[in-house]
């Protein structure tokens, strides 16, 4: 006890370096919570991406490409799946209902997704939740779009205002389905999953656009008004995906080998529970690696630590020989120097708590227009707390180096320091 | 009070031996000047009394106490309790205010801070008590840094400490040769009426002769140290 207020006045007489080296600790301790606040909340909305979905059927390719770029919208699809064999799927004893995906197209740097209204009905994301609308309706008439919130948002789109189709992904400049303009019939509402990100039309639609186009380019000569196509029977002869789901759970694998042994054409079906963790788990390294940074950078502010500590040594032997000669013993000079460390990471931790949040708060809306991940502000978890008192205790063990050297030091030189 | 016999002592194990000491006692109450020149092993003779270092050999014994076969922290517990330092200078603790640095002994001895409470009611008031025993003035004093203090202050003040809480043993390591001759005098008037006043018993170290005049006895270190190794002497 003698030792505790010793310590910390010692601290307070020694503010400046004390309070930088604080402000060290705090620095790595926020970069730590940041890490794992992003890690989390990336695996968390990671996960809540699709849900109640049993299976995802393309063309055969890389599960992990399949589940990339039917629900990440990320990387494209090498072959697409014919509209005789999705109705064959379709029409399995076992399936309740399917969502065909045909995408390709986009509209300033997002997604255009043409489906049915069938997406409204049985996309899932976030545990069991629904796409809801904020405004508007769903899409009816064949020009109809239905946009995600960030589209809306970042191109500040209202209902009912116009918008043309590019065919391909590029950003701008491509060739645009101007002669077929759509109109913004809904809005959604915010999911925090790729469908923030996406446009959505209906799968006559998409046909619609490309009746006068034969592979990526407009044929001279023809040319289909928007008004003509509407008398036209529009028929999709492929798409690009389709989410499967099953009157039982227990169908999943049975529906499956189904679909990967299906003889019309080379067809892969994946459940996303297991595409995910795989995906995820090639995400590893990279976590392991952000996590092994930020486990650097704390062990750089406690080393720190100790190196200031151990540098004011020289100049406090005086001191310690004082303490020594009015009863101190050489394990409470270095009991001393480890509640100094203490008290520095313990002070760090706090005010790296502070930053951390502070981060948060200003950083929280351009991660999310950005990336599209909402991080949430709450109590820190477990996980946190855990962490945190690892760093006090780490703290307190860079507190043995100086401790140690001072133990040696007061047992050497006795009650009077000379030079 | 103190006895010492047949001690032999070097701070390094390959270090030829600094003292060699075959006996010496001190009396309880009794003032003793040890004199000898620099180097001679005076402050390692007082590391020895107050049980920071044991000798390689022989005995140290205090209050009939042997300290030379206590435990490092036995050794610095009874310390606590039964001796008050006194050094040259650097008395007091950087980051304590004046009245801290006087009551910091009570902190590592129980004792000490009973007998300090027992007489003033507490520690700080005792503290202050001997502070002005030491004509201290607190009132100016004890909102400045202790690092601004004149160096008679700062000794005053070291003084005060070594008597809080009234030890046995008061051990002064040169505690006036910083000071001018004025206040070496007044300085060694004040520590003496205290001592008297606390029953205890002195053993002051000086390679100062000029001050012997005022002591019981004196010791010429060179006289009872057989060692005449003083390797470093400066
Ligand atoms: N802590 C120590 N570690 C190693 N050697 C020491 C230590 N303290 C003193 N010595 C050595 O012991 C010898 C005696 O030193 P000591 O300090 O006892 O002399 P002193 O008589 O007090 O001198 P001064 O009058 O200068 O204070 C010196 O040679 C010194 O180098
Ligand atoms: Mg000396």
């Amino acid at each position: 006890m003698a030792i505790l207020s010793l310590s910390a006045k010692s601290l307070l007489n020694r503010r400046a370096t004390a309070a930088l080296t604080i402000f060290t600790i705090a620095i790595s301790v926020a970069l730590v919570l940041g890490v794992e606040k992003v890690r989390t909340e990336a695996k968390a909305s990671f996960a809540n991406t699709i849900s109640g979905t049993d299976l995802i059927v393309g063309a055969r390719s890389g599960s992990t490409q399949l589940l990339l770029y039917s629900v990440f919208r990320i990387g494209n699809a090498t072959n697409n799946v014919s509209w005789r064999s999705y109705q064959k799927i379709a029409d399995h004893p076992e399936v309740a209902w399917t969502i065909p995906m045909s995408l390709g197209d986009s509209h300033r740097g997002f997604r255009v997704l043409g489906t049915t209204q069938a997406y409204f009905e049985h996309y899932r994301f976030g545990g069991k939740r629904q796409l809801a609308l904020e405004q508007g309706e769903r899409f009816d008439d064949l020009f109809d779009a239905v946009l995600g919130a960030d589209v809306a948002r970042t191109l500040g789109y209202q209902l009912d205002d116009p918008i043309v189709v590019a065919h391909g992904l590029g950003r701008e400049g491509f060739s645009q389905h101007d002669d077929k303009p759509f109109r913004v019939a809904g809005i959604l509402a915010k999911t925090g999953t790729p469908v923030d990100r996406t446009v959505h039309v209906s799968l006559e639609a998409i046909e619609a656009i490309h009746i006068d186009w034969r592979s990526g380019s407009k044929v001279p000569g023809l040319t289909v008004s928007a008004d003509e196509v509407r008398e036209m029977e529009l028929r999709p002869t492929q798409i690009t995906a389709f989410l499967v789901g099953l009157n039982s759970r227990l169908g999943a694998f049975r529906v499956q080998r189904f679909v990967n042994e299906y003889r019309g054409e080379p067809l892969l079906a994946i459940l996303p529970g297991v595409a995910l963790a795989e995906l995820w788990a090639l995400m590893g390294t990279a976590e392991t690696a952000l996590a092994a940074i930020s486990i650097c950078v704390v062990a750089a502010g406690l080393l720190g630590m100790a190196t200031m500590l151990l540098a004011g040594l020289s100049e406090r032997r005086r001191e310690m020989a004082i303490l020594r000669s009015v009863g101190a013993r050489p394990a409470h000079v270095a009991g001393m120097l480890v509640a100094e460390s203490v008290f520095l990471t313990a002070a760090g931790i706090v005010v790296g708590v502070i930053l951390a949040y502070g981060a948060l708060l200003i950083a929280q809306p351009i991660v999310d227009a950005r990336f599209g991940l909402f991080l949430s502000i709450s109590a820190p978890s477990s996980r946190d707390l855990t962490v945190l008192a690892a760093i006090l205790v780490a703290g307190a063990i860079a507190g043995l180096i100086p401790a140690i050297q001072a133990y040696r030091r007061s047992l050497a030189d006795g009650l009077v320091v000379r030079n | 009070m103190i006895e010492l016999s047949d001690l032999l002592f070097r701070w390094r194990a390959d270090d030829p031996p600094i003292l060699d000491i075959a006996g010496l006692g001190v009396e309880q109450g009794e003032r003793l000047f040890v004199k000898g020149p620099s180097g001679s092993g005076k402050t390692t003779l007082l590391n020895l009394l107050g049980g920071v270092v044991t000798p390689q050999r022989g005995s140290v014994s205090l209050l009939d106490t042997e300290m030379s076969t206590m435990s490092g922290a036995r050794r610095d517990a009874f310390r606590a309790d039964h001796v008050g330092f006194i050094f040259q200078m650097f008395n007091l603790v950087p980051y304590l205010n004046l009245v801290d640095n006087v009551a910091l002994p009570c902190r590592f001895s129980t004792v000490r801070r009973e007998r300090a409470i027992e007489r003033s009611g507490s520690v700080e008031d005792e503290a202050i008590r001997l502070m002005r025993q030491m004509t201290l003035d607190i009132a100016a004093l004890g909102g400045r840094a202790v690092a601004q203090l004149s160096m008679g202050q700062q000794q005053r003040a070291a003084a005060a400490r070594s008597l809080i809480g009234a030890p046995e043993l008061i051990i002064a390591d040169e505690p006036t040769s910083s000071l001018d001759a004025e206040s070496r005098g007044a300085f060694l008037d004040l520590l003496f009426a205290e001592v008297a006043a606390a029953g205890a018993t002195l053993v002051f170290v000086s390679h100062d002769a000029s001050l012997e005049a005022a002591f019981d006895r004196v010791v010429a270190l060179s006289d009872i140290n057989r060692a005449d190794a003083q390797i470093g002497a400066d």
